[in-house]
């Protein structure tokens, strides 16, 4: 377990210098100059030029990748060409809303997806199973912002149960209460959105597993339903559930983009619609690598948390 | 002599019903099995051998099969059917254990072998899961394997396939049952393993003085561990008797096509023998005799009415009605 946990760790290395260059690369290729939206109509053609110096852009790639990468050591994303602030500090306010409103999502969709899965693999064509593939179906096919918006209108505007958007009624006094009640929504709706999958994958893992010896053998040494169900067999099926929990995980801690955007929720994901308008390359180029980092991380959790499910993959 | 009889089924019928029609895997089989005795049932894939075992041990609901009503399965005379669920759970592993075909699948890969042996006796035995664990580790010692406290720690990955197929004797055996059923308990193994395995069976069999009813198609295995002999084909009894009349004295046409399909190294020959045809589509319902479309003594009788599993003067069973007269006979006496 060590020696694998190790390896895992010494990967992530060259992994990381491999995307610096991507992002630094690719953000560059993007049509247009970030001077381009500071251009105001009294600018002169040398105060443009001036602007060019200023920001470094004069100088050839290799030289400006290797600036921003020390700097990126030194703990520094640079500022924002928009409004002038640190780019840490940017992402820092914006990651604890997004951490927030996924990981609610994610628990509500691990959960709502595992007992739904196994209520549908445990008892095929019962009302159980007719509601896991209702619920499926609308999380798969039904766009997130067009369920969002059915979700305002009934919830916000028709019944006034919850607030149509935001995260605060008042900014200043961040009451608990107060903020569950605008997660609600966003994180349900983003969670109908990932569960449909988890009920798919458990349930058919389940029905899976539930055929195979092993399950047979426990039934046949005694073991009551239950036990053969819920630690024989769930734990079997759990496995290829981890491997699409592990894969949706990345696009979370992006940010959930659409959600964000309509709820108005100060997350990663509105941060990155908002800089990609303004061509705000240092805050671009900070959340693509603070993302990259998070994904690296939650990979090597999840391939631990895969160790400890099947003890084949440890050796 | 009723006093020795551990198990009796009787007119066990078992159906699957799927979407092509009613198949009737177990069609009205008959035997006991006496204290301490092996009872091989022999057949070839399909004729319902482990359909057999699985109804016995009356979890064959949970893979969509139907015991129907008028069979009879008796433990020490307790009838099993008609016991619920929880009741027949204290019967499975305690009473009556089971050991399958494959032990690459049978042990579960994410727990290890002794959390797996440890759950059994736990279950079974009501004791601590210390004293649970050192019974685990004497069983692993018992079945021979080496090292059995550290292999104890160890997943079923990191086992070979004869390594397992001891762990899964030793948890069978942990709990002292009545009755085994082995089904075809060697045939995923390498030859060399198989009789290790088997002489292994034996052995333990006598320690704690099982029953065992061992599920086989190799004729060679049925010779070297039965004392009884089942003959199945296409889901009905079709011969019963002890190895030594079933071998010696073979009454049904399918026992002896089976017995001289067994290759002789003591004769050179061009083609080895096989019955010919297939066994029938268990989807249409056969009237008369199961094994008349391969049989060389069929007789237009034979395709009209089912023959009964006739008693014969030496106590052996035959359904084939070229026995009539000699169980007649018998039953004059």
């Amino acid at each position: 377990m060590k020696k694998f946990l190790l390896k895992r760790i010494l990967i992530m290395i060259p992994v990381f210098f491999g995307m610096t260059i991507l992002i630094f690369v690719l953000s560059n290729l993007t049509p247009g100059s970030p001077v381009d939206a500071m251009i105001t109509a009294d600018m002169t053609p040398a105060d443009i030029e001036a602007l060019y110096v200023r920001m470094g852009l004069d100088q050839p790639l290799h030289i400006q990748y290797l600036r921003w990468l020390g700097r990126l050591f030194q703990g520094s994303l640079g500022y924002s060409f928009r409004t002038g602030t640190a780019v840490t500090g940017v992402i820092g306010e914006r990651v604890g809303p997004t951490l927030l409103l996924t990981g609610t999502a994610l628990a509500l969709a691990i959960a709502a997806g595992v007992l739904f899965g196994v209520a549908a693999a445990c008892k095929p064509y019962s009302v159980w199973d007719y509601m896991a593939s209702g619920l499926s179906f609308i999380g798969a096919g039904v766009p997130t912002f067009f369920l969002a918006l059915v979700f305002i209108y009934c919830f916000a505007v028709k019944l006034q149960w919850l607030p149509t958007g935001g995260m605060y009624a008042n900014a200043s006094t961040k009451d608990w209460m107060d903020v569950a009640k605008h997660l609600l929504m966003p994180a349900v709706l983003l969670g109908i959105s990932m569960t449909g999958g988890y009920i798919r994958q458990t349930r058919s893992s389940m029905l899976e597993v539930m055929g195979e010896e092993y399950v047979k053998m426990a039934r046949a040494k005694g073991m009551r339903e239950k036990v053969v169900l819920y630690s024989h067999a769930l734990r079997n099926a759990m496995l290829p559930v981890a491997t699409q929990i592990g894969m949706s995980v990345p696009f979370l801690v992006g940010g959930a983009v659409v959600t964000e955007q309509v709820f108005g929720w100060p997350g990663m994901g509105s941060l990155m619609v908002l800089s990609i308008t303004y061509r705000d390359y240092p805050v671009i180029m900070g959340v693509t690598v603070y993302t990259t980092c998070a994904v690296m991380v939650v990979n090597l959790l999840m391939d631990i948390i895969y160790a400890l499910l099947d003890p084949r993959v440890r050796n | 002599m009723e006093d020795n009889v551990l198990l009796q089924v009787s007119h066990l019928r078992t159906q699957f019903e799927t979407k092509e029609g009613i198949i009737p895997a177990v069609d009205d089989i008959s035997f006991t099995v006496e204290r301490g005795q092996v009872l091989g049932i022999v057949g070839e894939s399909g004729c319902g051998k482990s359909v057999t075992s699985m109804s016995i041990l009356k979890l064959i609901e949970k893979y969509n099969g139907r015991i129907l009503a008028g069979s009879s399965v008796k433990l020490e005379g307790r009838e099993l059917l008609g016991l619920s669920e929880a009741e027949m759970c204290n019967i499975r592993g305690r009473e009556i254990a089971m050991i399958f075909q494959d032990p690459m699948t049978s042990l579960n890969p994410v727990f290890t072998i002794e959390r797996q042996m440890v759950e059994t006796i736990v279950r079974h035995k009501k004791i601590g899961r210390k004293a649970a664990h050192s019974t685990a580790v004497e069983w692993l010692a018992k079945v021979g394997i080496p090292e059995p406290e550290k292999r104890i720690k160890e997943y079923p990955h990191q086992l070979s396939g004869g390594m397992r197929q001891r762990v899964i004797i030793a948890i069978a055996l942990s709990c002292d049952p009545k009755l085994l059923i082995a089904d075809e308990p060697t045939t995923a193994l390498d030859v060399t393993i198989q009789a290790q395995i088997l002489d292994l069976l034996r052995k333990l069999k006598d320690e704690v003085n099982a029953a065992i009813i061992l599920i086989t198609h190799d004729m060679g295995v049925v010779a070297e561990m039965a004392d009884h002999i089942l003959v199945m084909y296409a889901g009905r009894a079709l011969e019963y008797g002890t190895k030594q009349q079933i071998f010696r004295n073979p009454r049904h046409p399918y026992t002896k096509g089976l017995l001289a399909s067994i290759p002789r190294m003591d004769r050179q020959e061009e083609r080895l023998f096989s019955i010919e045809g297939n066994v029938p589509n268990l989807l249409k319902p056969v009237e008369g005799c199961v094994f008349r479309e391969r049989c060389g003594y069929a007789r237009e009788a034979c395709g009209s009415c089912r023959p009964e599993l006739l008693s014969l003067p030496d106590e052996s069973r035959v359904s084939c009605l070229l026995y009539e007269k000699e169980a007649k006979e018998s039953a004059h006496e």
